[in-house]
């Protein structure tokens, strides 16, 4: 589903990615791991088209992402990636957040895109906020409704850059439970996060970015590995699909 | 001492009247017109300034330092005067004996003089948008021109929107100076006024009202229409209780 092979991109006089090989498959969960400044952020920019690569190939879901002149818009909405900073659509509210790019690269009716936004934001524990907009919402809130706005694209990839930094420990159960049935769903997730116990929890392959390349964690994940979420495996009857929502 | 003797009376007159309301509705007709289409040549000159090509940007930057460097009245005599000579000797004929050519020169003068500075208002309005939000479009598979109309515009108007009616009251009090290719407009009408009665004060004064009434009327309605923008971008959706900073 994603395939990036021997990517490189210099930042600041830099090499941030120096060679950096990566395959995710359908339905499998990869937690990208390293210190700050590392490039994990760029490499799901590039990921997504966002940040071109100076030189190498990234493919997402069969299609040339670099080097392609199209970039993220190539990729039409099938890769969902919730930013950092979750970028929600200043001038909407929630629910508008989610239903703008469903409605308006995807073509769903107005009804459709509201029922399933309202869905997600229940989903997400959000359903009394759907008329609020960014700037009277929590860091956490947000971070949601930008997961959300991710969802309702249904997209076949997950970019998630650390999806549990502005939240407490039971709404961060509550995205473990969220990836879990991303993988229900056979969608690709890479997760950048700092937070370790996340990580070990919904990780299928934990890799490292250290001086541009990947190293695999594996040895390090099942010395430490806490026991894995149920709702984690594919198809467990209590993960609810988000694709069907 | 000089004496002057007001006479109110004659800003009543039936022909005066007819002068001044006939030469009010050509300098609304003009600020209107001039107004929408710079509106249109401001956000192709802003949209030519923001290409990553050099080669349809450096030309648009180009144009737009021209037009701004170069007083309104210029333009305004360069439409009706110039141009008509540059043109073929039969287009140029047919252009000095149409009718409503006056006018027409007066809307393109003014437009492009003030779609310099719309598009200066637009380009640094676009450019104030976080980048992030034009990550967030891309990335949710949105086109450049969805970009544009969803998320952009929307963002950015709210912004511009009191340089936007500062520039469209410059643009209504700039049609005075259509005076000087004799269109008929308010302060035309003035000046015949003045030149047959020798009552300049009353007809100016009455003249002076009527520009910083109109004036005042447009600020009041882009004011307006940037609160609604603001109001309908905050309102909360129908049947839902809106959070207290959203109310």
């Amino acid at each position: 589903m994603i395939d990036c092979k021997s990517v490189f991109k210099r930042l600041a006089g830099r090499n941030v990615l120096a060679g950096a090989d990566m395959r995710v498959a359908r339905g499998e969960i990869l937690v990208l791991c390293g210190p700050s400044g590392a490039g994990k952020t760029t490499l799901l920019r590039a990921i997504n088209g966002l940040e071109p690569i100076d030189d190498g190939s990234i493919t997402v879901a069969d299609q040339l992402v670099w080097p392609s002149r199209k970039g993220a818009r190539g990729l039409k909405g099938k890769v969902g990636m919730l930013f950092q900073h979750f970028n929600l659509f200043e001038h909407l509210c929630a629910l508008d957040n989610i239903c703008l790019a469903p409605r308006q690269v995807l073509g769903i009716s107005k009804v459709e895109a509201e029922r399933r936004g309202r869905e997600l934001l229940a989903h997400l524990g959000l359903e009394d906020k759907a008329a609020h907009h960014p700037s009277h919402l929590s860091g956490g809130e947000k971070q949601r409704v930008a997961l959300a706005r991710c969802l309702a694209m249904q997209p076949a990839v997950m970019l998630l850059d650390e999806p549990t930094s502005a939240l407490d420990p039971a709404r961060t159960t509550q995205i473990v439970e969220l990836v879990g049935r991303l993988k229900s769903d056979n969608v690709a997730t890479v997760i950048v996060t700092h937070d370790q116990q996340f990580a070990y929890r919904v990780a299928d392959r934990m890799v490292s970015l250290n001086s541009g390349r990947l190293v695999d964690l594996e040895h390090e994940r099942s010395c430490c590995e806490p026991a894995a979420h149920p709702s984690r495996r594919a198809g467990d009857s209590r993960a609810p699909s988000l694709q069907a929502a | 001492m000089l004496h002057y003797d007001f006479d109110w009376t004659i800003v009543a007159r039936p022909q005066f009247v007819n002068l001044v309301v006939d030469g009010l509705g050509r300098t609304m007709a003009l600020a209107a017109i001039s107004g929408a289409l710079s509106f249109v040549l401001g956000a192709l000159m802003a949209a030519a300034r923001l290409s990553p090509s050099a080669v349809v940007r450096t030309p648009a930057n180009a144009l737009v330092e021209v037009v701004r460097n170069v007083p309104s009245l210029f333009w305004i005599l360069f439409f009706y005067f110039v141009l008509p000579e540059l043109m073929p000797a039969p287009i140029g004929k047919a252009l000095h004996e149409w009718p409503s050519y006056a006018f027409v020169s007066g809307v393109l003068g003014l437009s492009i003089d003030n779609g310099a500075y719309l598009s200066d208002i637009l380009r640094n309005g676009m450019a104030k948008i976080p980048k992030g939000q034009r990550e967030a479009a891309a990335s949710c598979g949105m086109s450049v021109w969805q970009e544009c109309v969803w998320v952009l515009c929307p963002q950015s108007l709210r912004m511009m929107m009191p340089a936007i009616a500062n520039r469209m009251v410059h643009n209504f009090k700039n049609t005075s100076l259509c005076i000087a290719i004799a269109l008929p407009e308010l302060t035309w009408a003035t000046q015949q006024i003045e030149s047959i009665t020798f009552k300049g004060l009353e007809v100016t004064a009455v003249s002076t009202l009527t520009y910083a009434a109109g004036s005042l009327l447009i600020a009041f309605v882009l004011s307006r229409l940037s609160a609604r923008q603001t109001a309908a971008s905050t309102r909360a959706r129908r049947n839902e209780e809106p959070c207290d900073g959203c109310r």
